[in-house]
């Protein structure tokens, strides 16, 4: 039969066999390129016609700037591909931070990009301009009466500008502020100071409720100090810490003794320390401090008075914010007269004289009606200012309210007027560092906008942003630039200008130090008015919180999936109470609470902490957000709102609470089994052990081997390999990269953590999926708890071991002192094994060793069989079980990847790609990742000595550095060359206490870990 | 000549006592052995097949919908998780591989040792053993995050240099359950012309060009079947190997692994000890109610399911004795991670699956030393379903090893989601629709081997050759 019999030949039917192939075939491809195997941008990329002068594209150009958290300031050094800051690390030349940073300053660059800030003025919820609020202030509000609540009072151009308004009135407010360390200097001295304590120079440190290793301010150069003073390898000396806390905090857990009591009995510890001291010291005598009626206590008291006063002038005490001005009086008396004043703690003025009043002043006025315009700058009262001063109805007696902020917060959903700020790393500005010097704020990028964030097409005008600085500027009829008020208030012109901003820093300008006699008299007085509180009366104690602070990082995804570095919950804020406490108000783990206090109620969730002190509930602050009903996708609904139980007269703790479950909830716990069952991960050794036998981890590991296997893993003892199992890789050329940690030094603080997921681009999960356990974090901080109660730390873990079933600790019985409880911490990502277990497994080879003994992963080949993963002892491979990069990390907690997620990037707008490395790929669901020694940073390094045809080395600094190491404020990770003799991170693996993670199997790991050791009292009772 | 008919032959020649129970049981002749079998194909098709077919179809269709729904979003969908990377998908492709056991060992093992019961059940078995290897299959395949490239696994020559990586267990288990795939489908297939030749001569219209096409022209002639036994026998030889072979290297997609409570050697031998148990368990499943229903008693006798019985507890013991064994081990081996997996296995999280699987697989079979449970139907078929759950308990407890590891901080929990539970029912309607199409169209015993048992075929009458 020929074509012309069956094929109608008409117009119409121009498709004949050939062209039907065709179009089919064309089809075909079609519906494969729409699907899942091909992803192409669908945007036309430009390139630069002509490049920038200072511009190679695919590096970084880094610029100096600063962070700065409610005075707690940090230089860092930003960044910035292509116009698009993605990477925060510390400024090295900062004298205060040292190159250093915390998960918090990591994560502001994720604040830059944040889809929920607001980027246009609006007023009364409905989006308008600057300029229509500029006509406005102008004609009707300027010459009204003024009061302005201002959050950060530490910039010098910012003070300054406040004395162009001649009719304003002036508050400050945060919600965790020093205002008891200067009211106690106060006290002490007759006038206030701030205190500078230097734990460099600290060989016995006593911490009162101060937990200045991770929450409290200036928590990066204290530990950046603590670390290096902590164990000198070579003369093996440390220090000793001791510290009184209710809360379990990193602090206490890195203390070589602990003392759990509540808060408001630290400072009954105080007193019974300086009765203790009072025996040597003449001058306390006045004080006439009573002893602790616990006996064992006091016996403990007073071995810290011993220990503080054989270290004279090398002792020092601290306490922290949260105690009252008394304590911070007591122990400034304390360092005067056991000699540490001058040494290890210095005072120095406060910041400019500029009167701020308090915000209970301006509720006074704001009811009294004297202010008819509230300007809100920074500062979020409505969500977090004292629950009984009612500060929402207090403002809506001022006529006109204005609300300035990165976000549509809750104080802004009520002002009229909210308008929208530049973020840091958008702005000029300068901040005064503790003791006085200043940080220069330099901006990297224009303020983002609508136009940037997708949702205004490209050509529309985009809104302006303020800073506070322009703002105030503004508002006095000035000219708005930044730059131009920041640097005429700093008084450097031309090259001097031009180094201080280079440099993030105005050098020369630290306050000198101050000091005066002690007025015991004044403190013996306010001793005597002290209210006895009873110890079984149920206390709240108003924490910050270790990764939103106050609240104001709440919508920061990656500081909410960071599992807090004590309880590992991420995702919450649970009360936490103790096991005996929890015991005796029937709670158990995870249920839900009702918390009052004084009348007032409000929900929570318990979780049991070790360590806890008994009668007392740790309320964390910052959660339970709910900005303006619209915003905050990632911080709504997450955890509970505790500033509603707190008060003006009790912003700290009180007593008197009461708990009564309700029901039950669940917690995102990345590590719901705390204690090592006898596996001794974590080595950790009393210094006088390790005196005596510095052998003893290795000695260690050799018993972890079954006693008739020894013989046969001889070779095990072997310190390196020259030959891979997998391949013909030899390891005794080239570079052989290898990495150490110091737990000695780690303190636990898992700023690695965030510095690591904004280098690698990890995605975040939400809460669902953490509960489940699929968070996708490279470098984890492993915590343990530990337990000192009886003689021998060894024997108590063997007898817990495997008796765990629902408490996080596994002692039997409930009288255990929570004194007694420690943690220990290890930071645990991929081990870089050179017998690696995952290679074997691979069927598609994706991951496989580099002759420079990387565990390399090859995405774009993985197939996702995660066997690798099963065959990985360290638990360190982390797989897409969604397309978790798609969302990310603008993930509200509540998210159910399983039901919404589409395919493509249909999703993120542009504003959420900009932070990303471009060095690093975005991983897509079905593939396996893990920790990479930042191989990006490794052939970066390589490419820049290769045409001077030199090496890398340590000597010349040229060595790369991963995200984790270089943002680790106790320097404990060290990365380098093991071939090279002289590397430090060689260095590293010789000392004594080296040893390897599950050495006994025999994976020959290139991460090795330095034993923690501590230092305990030899008489401690 | 007429031939007499078994019974009559019986009457003559039978030693109570002394002989065996005749395997062919009532009274037959090489003819009504063929209507017997052949009036499963012919007869109209009962209603209760549509209904089980359906009711397979749906089960079928919910596994495509439970499919789709985790390529679509991913892996996510299951409840996995870190440390937990297998589970439910893992422990389904280990039990159907395992099921998938007993038809090669019946018709190939059995067939070299010369066990003539083994006629009445093999073809039944290996059908059993295609389709469990079509579940098993699936499961790998679906498993991996991105399924779409899962021929990677393949090494097939191509433009982007990707080649397996043959040191990986998972890359054996592709060759393996392929290649046991492919001999199973051809000793089936194989064995089954004979009579599709006879079901193409007895039908009319399309079927007898169906079954004629299958048939590949067998004629009876004696050449053929020379050939055929020659054939059979051969692939019987080549079969058995493969009979330990794809168990013990499914097993060692554990005990090469590094993970305590995997890394042992007693995984190959334990698991095809429990592949043959948990095999004759289905057949046993499937067996006492098909028999019934289809009226072929007289072909599956007591003797034959007192046989299976027998080997289900040999193999079931094995099984316990390896638990035991993996225990004694774990001990005297004095690793404190070895230790530490097995006790949690029996008394942590996952401690209720330890103990189903310890009492069905170890209790349940032991129940077979008695000559009365080992002859009544109901006990067995109740036994024969714990043995099914025991197993699917076996590998559950060993995947899900993976909660409990080196690194207490890792330690984790799996939950299966609704679509893991979802997808492991659907396997079963995978299985039971192409189950129910072989009941329905394809010789169902093996017409000329039952003849090959029967006095009738031994000129010299001596029955006690049926041993």
């Amino acid at each position: 039969m020929s074509q012309e019999e069956v094929m109608d030949k008409t117009e119409e039917s121009q498709v004949n066999r050939r062209s039907f192939i065709q179009i089919m075939g064309a089809s075909a491809a079609l519906a494969s390129m729409g699907g899942c195997i091909l992803r192409r941008p669908k945007e036309h990329i430009v390139p630069y016609n002509a490049l920038p002068e200072d511009m190679v594209l695919g590096d970084s150009l880094d610029y100096a700037s600063s962070f700065n958290l409610t005075g707690d300031v940090q230089g860092l050094l930003v960044k910035s591909y292509e116009g698009r800051p993605t990477k925060i690390e510390g400024l090295p030349t900062h004298p205060d931070n040292k190159g250093k940073t915390n998960a918090q300053s990591q994560a502001m660059v994720l604040e830059l990009y944040d889809p929920d800030r607001s980027f246009a003025p609006s007023k009364n919820g409905i989006v308008s301009t600057w300029d229509v609020f500029e006509k406005e202030w102008v004609k009707e509000l300027k010459g009204s009466k003024i009061a302005f609540l201002v959050e950060n009072t530490n910039s010098p151009s910012f003070n300054k500008l406040t004395n162009q308004f001649e009719n304003a009135a002036w508050y400050q407010y945060t919600p965790v502020s020093d205002v008891n360390v200067t009211e106690g200097t106060n006290l002490a001295f007759g006038s206030s100071y701030a205190v500078h304590p230097d734990y460099s120079k600290a060989d016995k440190i006593l911490a009162l409720d101060c937990d200045f290793l991770s929450t409290e301010p200036g928590n990066v150069k204290a530990t950046i100090e603590f670390a290096d003073k902590r164990h000198d390898k070579k003369t093996n000396k440390m220090n000793r810490l001791y510290a009184v806390e209710s809360r379990f905090t990193l602090t206490g857990g890195k203390a070589d003794h602990r003392i759990a009591v509540k808060s408001a009995e630290v400072l009954d510890v105080l007193l019974g320390l300086v009765s203790e001291l009072a025996d040597k010291k003449e001058d306390l005598r006045s004080l006439s401090a009573k002893k602790l009626t616990d006996k064992k206590l006091q016996q403990r008291v007073a071995l810290i008075a011993d220990d503080l006063l054989k270290a004279g002038k090398n002792s020092l005490v601290v306490a922290g914010v949260n105690q009252p001005a008394l304590v911070h009086a007591l122990v400034a008396a304390v360092n005067q007269i056991l000699g540490a004043e001058g040494t290890t703690v210095t005072y120095t003025k406060i910041h400019d004289d500029v009167d701020y009043g308090s915000i209970k002043e301006l509720v006074d006025s704001l009811n009294n009606e004297d202010v008819e315009t509230l300007v809100i700058i920074g500062a979020n009262p409505v969500y977090n200012a004292p629950a009984d001063l009612k500060f929402e109805q207090a403002m809506k007696k001022a006529k006109t309210t204005i609300h300035h902020g990165l976000h549509r917060d809750e104080t802004a959903a009520v002002c009229q007027w909210h308008l929208n700020a530049a973020h840091g790393l958008e702005s000029w500005g300068d901040w005064y560092t503790a003791d006085g010097k200043v940080s220069l704020q330099q901006p990297l990028i224009e303020p983002l906008s609508e136009v940037v964030k997708g949702s205004v097409k490209i050509g529309d005008k985009a809104e302006k942003a303020y800073s506070a600085i322009e703002l105030l500027t503004v508002l006095s009829g000035g000219a708005e630039s930044g730059h131009d008020t920041v640097s005429q208030h700093s008084g450097l012109i031309g090259a001097g200008w031009k180094k201080a901003v280079h440099d993030g820093l105005i050098s020369g300008r630290a306050y000198p130090p101050q000091t005066s006699a002690i007025r015991l008299k004044n403190i013996a007085n306010k001793i005597a008015t002290v209210p006895v509180v009873s110890s079984k009366s149920l206390e709240v104690v108003f924490s910050i919180d270790a990764k939103v602070h106050d609240g104001r990082y709440a919508n920061n995804g990656w500081l909410q999936e960071l599992p807090d570095p004590m309880t590992k919950i991420a995702w919450d804020n649970p009360v936490l109470i103790s096991h005996a406490t929890a015991k005796e108000y029937g709670l158990s783990e995870a249920d839900l609470v009702e918390v009052s206090v004084a009348g007032v109620k409000a929900k929570g969730a318990v979780h049991i902490m070790p360590g806890q002190a008994k009668n007392s509930l740790t309320l964390t602050l910052g959660y339970g957000r709910t900005f303006d009903g619209e915003k905050g996708v990632v911080a709504r609904d997450v955890g509970f709102n505790f500033y509603t139980l707190r008060t003006s007269d009790a912003m700290n703790f009180t007593s008197g609470a009461k708990i009564t479950p309700i029901g039950t909830y669940s917690f995102a716990n990345s590590q719901p089994h705390s204690v090592q069952e006898d596996r001794d991960l974590v080595k950790h050794y009393d210094l006088d052990l390790y005196k005596q036998d510095p052998k003893i981890a290795t000695r260690d590991i050799e018993n972890d081997i079954p006693k008739n296997m020894q013989q046969k893993y001889a070779h095990l003892k072997e310190k390196t390999t020259t030959k891979s199992l997998s391949t013909d890789l030899d390891f005794t050329k080239g570079y052989q990269w290898g990495m150490s940690i110091d737990l000695t030094r780690c303190t636990g603080c898992a700023g690695c953590t965030v510095a690591c997921q904004s280098e690698n681009n990890i995605p975040i999960v939400g809460k669902e999926e953490m509960k489940i356990g699929r968070e996708m974090h490279w470098i984890r901080m492993d915590r343990y708890f530990t337990y000192q109660g009886g003689d021998n730390l060894k024997q108590q873990q063997g007898t817990a071991e495997f008796k765990d079933k629902s408490l996080p600790i596994s002692h039997e019985g409930d009288n255990y002192d929570e004194s007694d409880v420690s943690i220990a911490t290890m930071p645990v990502a991929c081990q870089h094994c050179e017998t690696a277990p995952c290679e074997e497994v691979c069927p598609v080879a994706a991951t496989s060793h580099s002759q420079e003994g990387l565990n390399d992963m090859t995405y774009n080949r993985c197939v996702g069989t995660r066997y690798c993963s099963n065959n990985c002892p360290y638990k360190v491979r982390r797989y897409n079980y969604y397309h978790f990069a798609q969302k990310s990390p603008w993930v509200s907690p509540g998210t159910t990847w399983g039901t919404d997620a589409t395919f493509g990037y249909t999703k993120l707008d542009k504003l959420d790609k900009m932070q990303a490395n471009p060095h690093v790929t975005v991983r897509y669901r079905g593939v396996m990742e893990k920790c990479t020694y930042c191989v990006q940073r490794i052939n970066k390094a390589r490419m820049d000595v290769k045409g001077e045809g030199k090496v890398l080395n340590d000597q010349d600094g040229t060595t790369p550095t991963p995200a984790c190491a270089q943002a680790c404020p106790a320097d404990a990770i060290v990365f380098g060359d093991i071939k090279d003799p002289k590397s430090k991170v060689s260095e590293l693996r010789n000392v004594d206490s080296s040893y390897k993670l599950l050495e006994a199997i025999n994976t020959k790991p290139r991460t090795t870990f330095i034993s923690a050791i501590k230092n305990p009292h030899p008489e401690w009772v | 000549m007429t031939i007499k008919r078994t019974d009559e032959l019986l009457k003559e020649n039978f030693r109570p006592g002394i002989d065996l129970e005749p395997l062919v049981q009532g009274s037959h002749d090489f003819h009504s052995i063929t209507e017997m079998v052949c009036a499963v194909n012919e007869r109209k098709t009962p209603k209760a097949w549509y209904v089980a077919f359906f009711a397979a179809l749906c089960v079928l269709g919910l596994l495509g919908a439970m499919i789709a729904y985790l390529v679509y979003f991913g892996t996510g969908v299951w409840g996995l998780n870190n440390p937990v990377n297998w589970g439910f998908a893992i422990v389904n492709f280990v039990f159907w591989v395992g099921i998938g056991h007993a038809g090669t060992l019946i018709s190939a093992v059995l067939f070299l040792f010369r066990q003539n019961w083994r006629t009445a059940i093999n073809r039944w078995a290996e059908a059993m053993t295609i389709f469990a290897v079509m579940c098993a299959g699936l499961f790998p395949g679906i498993h991996v995050g991105r399924p779409w490239l899962a021929y990677w696994m393949f090494p097939i020559p191509n433009q982007m240099d990707l080649w397996p990586q043959f040191k990986s267990p998972l890359l054996w288990d592709v060759f393996a359950v392929s290649t046991y795939a492919t001999v199973s489908f051809l000793f089936w297939y194989m064995g089954m012309i004979p009579d599709l030749a006879t079901l193409r001569d007895r039908a009319k219209g399309f079927p007898r060009l169906m079954y004629g096409i299958f048939s590949m022209g067998w004629r009876g002639a004696t050449r053929h079947w020379q050939s055929y036994e020659r054939a059979y026998m051969i692939l019987a030889a080549l079969a058995t190997p493969l009979v330990l072979s794809v168990h013990t290297i499914v097993s060692y997609d554990f005990a090469v692994s590094i993970v305590p409570g995997w890394h042992t050697t007693i995984f190959p031998p334990y698991f095809v000890a429990g592949a043959v148990f948990s095999g004759f368990g289905m057949v046993m499943t499937l067996l006492v109610p098909f028999r019934k229903m289809l009226q072929l008693e007289d072909l599956v006798t007591k003797r034959h399911l007192d046989n299976m019985c027998k080997i289900m507890l040999a193999t079931g013991s094995i099984v316990g004795y390896a638990y035991c064994i993996e225990l004694f081990i774990a001990w005297y081996s004095g690793s404190g991670f070895e230790r530490g997996t097995f006790w949690l296995r029996a008394t942590g999280q996952s401690a209720f699956a330890y103990w189903t699987m310890f009492l069905c697989n170890v209790i349940t079979p032991q129940i077979f030393w008695f000559k009365k449970c080992r002859n009544s139907l109901p006990i067995m078929f109740v036994a024969s379903i714990f043995v099914n759950i025991g197993m699917w308990f076996e590998r559950y407890v060993i995947v899900l090893t993976l909660e409990n590891d080196y690194l207490p901080s890792s330690w984790g929990k799996y939950t299966p989601t609704a679509i893991d539970i979802l997808t492991l029912v659907g396997s079963f309607g995978l299985f039971f629709t192409f189950f129910l199409l072989f009941v329905r169209f394809l010789p169902i015993f093996a017409i000329s081997e039952i003849k090959g048992i029967m006095p009738q075929a031994d000129p010299h009458r001596d029955v006690k050759k049926g041993a």
